[in-house]
């Protein structure tokens, strides 16, 4: 599935909102069923997500040479919301919720393309499953991509899904092992 | 003009592209080891920069020049480094290493390249070289 997603984004087509929502429905299906535990499918669904998400962020500054380098969170969220979710969910975001010192904030999809026909049954979501983390865990990981530690987790709520995230520091960039030689 | 050879690098510093076009003179050293010079002129010209910054802001190291030759640089957020050596009038260089970035994120994240979630994969090789050629020889700065 990721492949015809990945490929689909490569070549810059659009993909159905429909085949994409049910496919990816059937997916955490299947993971339900693999893993007894809902809350290891959002850990399996994060994962997930940060592996694309560290390769969405090449691909991403390849398409929008003009984004600025970030310096803060208020940026990082102004760039998530303005540019790399309406690019590859097609969707717009707003960040709202600011806290801690700006280091905490949540984005708010106004329609996210992963429920749009689905119900997740509440004893799933009390039982820890977050249905949307996948989008959570790219967001993670494409951060991490650009040195920015961050968590990521998602939570839906009808038609909107929220995305909290909080900035945890920035990552240096390590020497390779025996360059300083 | 014209252009001479092109490394690209990974964020740990591995050589995951090398290419050349009117290198007429070899360095003497294993590819292995000219490679590791590269980067490690780069990393210590970032430390050096940085260094002596007479203030804070966020800065660059765009290129390095010499009568015979200029090298640019150009690294993204995500730590690939994409260094090209050409002719030193030559221009629009920029340009053209951003060009490069695109072709490389786009042969790294092809769905052919992808092991399923797999965290690293190296890309297609000759499919990338067949692009990274075909964006250089069409440019102004090549012969």
């Amino acid at each position: 599935m990721s492949k015809a997603i990945k490929q689909n984004l490569a070549d810059s087509k659009k993909m159905s909102a429909e085949l994409f929502c049910l496919t990816y429905g059937a997916m955490v299906t299947e993971m339900l069923k693999d893993y007894e535990d809902p809350k290891d499918v959002t850990v399996q669904l994060d994962k997930m997500g940060f592996n694309m998400g560290t390769r969405l962020a090449d691909d991403f500054l390849a398409k929008n040479a003009n984004v600025p380098r970030c310096v803060d969170t208020r940026q990082i969220a102004d760039v998530l919301c303005r540019n790399a979710i309406p690019c590859y969910l097609g969707v717009s975001a707003t960040a709202s919720s600011w806290s801690s010192g700006d280091r905490e904030f949540v984005i708010t999809l106004e329609s996210n393309p992963l429920t749009e026909l689905v119900q997740v049954p509440p004893n799933l979501v009390s039982a820890g499953l977050s249905y949307s983390q996948m989008i959570a865990g790219a967001i993670r990981g494409a951060l991490e991509a650009v040195h920015f530690k961050v968590y990521a987790s998602a939570a839906d709520s009808g038609a909107n899904t929220e995305i909290r995230i909080r900035f945890d520091q920035v990552l240096k960039d390590s020497l390779p092992a025996g360059e300083d030689d | 003009m014209t252009i001479y050879n092109l490394y690209i690098f990974d964020r740990e510093g591995q050589c995951l592209y090398y290419d050349e076009w009117f290198r007429t003179k070899q360095s003497g050293l294993a590819p292995i080891q000219e490679y590791k010079l590269v980067f490690g002129m780069m990393l210590s010209m970032k430390s050096f920069v940085d260094r002596l910054a007479t203030n804070d802001s966020n800065q660059t190291v765009n290129y390095y020049k010499t009568s015979a030759y200029k090298m640019t640089f150009l690294e993204s957020a995500t730590g690939i480094k994409i260094i090209l050596n050409t002719d030193p009038n030559a221009t629009g260089i920029r340009d053209l290493l951003h060009r490069i970035y695109q072709a490389w994120a786009e042969t790294a994240n092809s769905a052919a390249n992808l092991e399923m979630f797999a965290a690293t994969n190296p890309p297609n090789e000759s499919f990338l070289k067949s692009r990274v050629r075909d964006i250089v020889m069409k440019h102004s700065a090549y012969v």
